[in-house]
């Protein structure tokens, strides 16, 4: 999936029409102009992967994680094997990121606040976005809160960015019929919880 | 055959024999239909959220600019470095830097470096693709890749080769030095002086080659080889060796901090270590109005021809008379002299961007306490906050660099704290005071006047001032059409009005 297909990359007019693997290639080599052509092809797509796997994380935050995602992209480019789809690569490494950052704000602002719920389940003060367009779905959001991290990867990487199961076993690096079983429980408690939360919603 | 089949049957991954089956399965299973059923509803709503959460389109020239920002970040970190500053910073609107791209050679793959001069005070100096050189008296720090080198008066260095892990320079004349990350086993920095070549092992070293002929190479930090036809030598940390043209090589042991190297390579002015050095006043420099401060690079190409003329003579470097000393650069982010303890904000920076966010905001709060009018570090703190999450704190941080720092220090905290309060709780009504700020005071970060507009809108749409928002949203359309931002304008102008 290219994202932005009618922008024009400066500086770069045959690049734009490489292949991922190609660009990585050209990238292990050395060649930097590569690195400007895979961001504009996904950090939009890494972004908003970001926003959706951690509901609680502001655009800034998904901004900065994918800055991360492109550093450990540019430093594996030797690593790389052209063996699965990169973007099922980049989403294995978006999700392993944004998991250590949720942690990370976990432990930092249990210790800041030792009264601050750290409870998942309840959106604690910084995170709400106030933004219409991100408030509006409020019910999605706590119920994907009510995931744990695993099954939310699982269902984010399958029912919103349209992976496979094979490519999610590739890209967590788990078996496939562990996505299955991942993808079934994820399903479940999110049918239940917006079944519950849309006839007379209690608010919070 | 049992329910959890559902999602490989769902997901069309069952072959036909086993999908049948499952089928059997499905119509006999009342809680597999109720649960597909829900799901299909559910899946509806996590459609339309996860349309609400979808990045806005990222222009090619954040693209280009986020790339060159991971490149520096990758070199610096990796060369572990200790005081090379990274001037590429996270939010590098306000450093001001010159790019030159130095080509390795003619190969096809040819490789990229960033050249940066980060710091130049005196007479002038020429650069063009490959060659930086002083004229005169005066001096110039410039990042080649994730190595600082610092010319002194009529210095003149050519960049050979340059490609990922690999410079080589030549030092045509003059005094040098360099603060060189620390180097992995496959690269390489070779310097080469007439017949000799200075390969780099270590880290912070200086190296004269006078016109006469000759070498004096100096080493701070880490270990220096120096080769001629037939000879090598390595040079340790606090030594020197001098080479005459064709005398005999002495290697001496140094005393105490090498002035020369902290000369060099210091960003800050010189009038604290080195009283005798300050800025030769040319004809030229008063004609471009830079009399006596440090000279803007950037208007340096046009009044180049006139200083040929004014180059100096090979002059001893402390034989002028004491003056008035020039000025460091007013955006120069290292010059940081509150009083407080030496920090290494490039190392830092470098920690933020690897995701060690709580632990630099450890360090930067320790630091305050020994200096809490560093504007660098409040500004810093901010950063490590918002990685970690704590906008509160992170606002608190910015609110310290809105009072103390400069205009453009304080108007970009002023931004960076208004997106935060967007995502608070109660906080819109301060974001919006903060963007209105920006709007009203001219000239205020030129780079993201639309972006402003942007997120102002949206904060006035969230406290119900749309009609506010629409405008503002109309004036982007109009004054930045064909942009990212008008085109995100387009999408969130409410369909009620207009």
């Amino acid at each position: 999936m290219t994202e932005m297909k009618g922008d024009k990359m400066q500086g770069a007019p045959v690049l734009r029409d490489i292949s991922d693997a190609g660009l990585m290639a050209s990238l292990a080599a050395g060649d930097t102009a590569a690195l400007a052509v895979l961001h504009q092809r996904y950090a939009r797509m890494i972004c908003s992967l970001t926003l959706r796997l951690d509901p609680q994380g502001g655009l800034q935050h998904a901004e900065d994680l994918t800055q991360e995602v492109f550093l450990t992209l540019y430093e594996s480019a030797g690593r790389y094997r052209d063996e699965g789809k990169l973007k099922s690569w980049l989403c294995g490494i978006t999700a392993q990121k944004t998991r250590s950052a949720r942690r990370r704000r976990a432990v930092r602002s249990g210790l800041m606040r030792v009264n601050r719920s750290i409870n998942p389940g309840h959106s604690s003060s910084y995170s709400a976005p106030v933004d219409e367009r991100l408030s509006a779905r409020s019910d999605v959001t706590e119920a994907l809160l009510s995931l744990s991290d695993k099954q939310r990867e699982v269902l984010v990487l399958h029912s919103i960015e349209g992976l496979s199961g094979a490519e999610i076993a590739e890209a967590l690096n788990i078996k496939t019929s562990a996505v299955w079983v991942r993808l079934h429980r994820a399903r479940k408690t999110m049918a239940a919880a917006l079944a519950d939360t849309r006839p007379g919603r209690a608010g919070r | 055959m049992n329910c959890t089949l559902r999602e490989p049957y769902l997901d069309g991954q069952l072959s036909p024999e086993r999908a049948a089956h499952f089928e059997e399965h499905l119509s006999a299973c009342t809680s597999c239909s109720v649960e597909i059923a829900q799901w299909e509803d559910a899946a509806v709503l996590l459609a339309e959220w996860s349309d609400a959460r979808t990045a806005p389109p990222i222009p090619s020239a954040t693209s280009q600019h986020q790339s060159e920002i991971i490149v520096a970040l990758h070199r610096a970190n990796r060369g572990q470095l200790r005081r090379t500053v990274v001037s590429l910073g996270l939010a590098a609107a306000a450093s001001f830097f010159l790019a030159l791209l130095l080509f390795g050679g003619t190969e096809p793959q040819r490789a990229s470096l960033l050249t940066e001069v980060i710091y130049q005070e005196g007479a002038s100096s020429e650069l063009s693709e490959d060659v930086l050189t002083v004229l005169g008296k005066g001096r110039l720090i410039a990042q080649i890749g994730s190595d600082r080198i610092g010319l002194g008066d009529d210095a003149s260095v050519r960049v050979l080769g340059a490609s990922e892990g690999t410079l080589e320079l030549r030092l045509e004349r003059g005094n040098m030095a360099m603060d060189a990350a620390g180097r992995g086993e496959s690269d390489e920095l070779v310097i080469q002086a007439g017949i000799y070549r200075v390969r780099v092992l270590g880290t912070r070293f200086s190296v004269r080659h006078p016109r006469s002929g000759g070498l004096r190479v100096r080493v701070d930090e880490g270990r220096v080889e120096v080769t001629s036809p037939g000879q090598r030598w390595i040079i340790d940390a606090g030594k020197s060796l001098e080479l005459g043209a064709e005398g005999r090589p002495t290697l001496v042991q140094r005393d105490g901090e090498d002035l020369e190297i902290n000369r060099l390579l210091s960003p800050m002015r010189q009038d604290a270590h080195q009283p005798n050095e300050r800025a030769l006043e040319t004809p030229a420099t008063k004609a471009a109005g830079t009399t006596g401060a440090a000279a803007e690079v950037a208007g340096l190409d046009e009044f180049r021809g006139a200083l040929k003329d004014t180059r100096a003579s090979p002059a001893e470097v402390n034989s002028q008379p004491a003056a008035p000393s020039p000025r460091a650069h007013p955006e120069e982010p290292a010059a940081d002299d509150t009083g407080g303890p030496d920090l290494d904000f490039a190392g830092l920076r470098v920690r933020l961007a690897r995701g060690e966010a709580a632990e630099v905001a450890n360090i930067l709060t320790d630091h305050l306490k020994e200096a809490p009018n560093s504007v660098i570090a409040w500004g810093l703190l901010a950063t490590a906050h918002r990685k970690s999450g704590d906008y509160g704190a992170a606002i608190e941080a910015h609110r310290r660099v809105i009072a103390q720092g400069t205009k453009p220090e304080a108007e970009r905290a002023r931004y960076e704290a208004a997106r935060m309060l967007q995502e608070m709780p109660g906080g819109q009504p301060e974001a919006v005071a903060f963007f209105e700020d920006l709007l009203s005071a001219p000239g205020a970060l030129p780079g993201l006047q639309p972006e402003i507009r942007l997120h102002l809108s949206r904060s006035l749409r969230a406290i119900g001032r749309i009609a506010e928002a629409d405008g503002l949203l109309q004036e982007i359309i109009t004054r930045w059409p064909a942009t990212a931002a008008a085109e995100i304008a387009v999408g969130e102008r409410s369909t009620t009005t207009h």
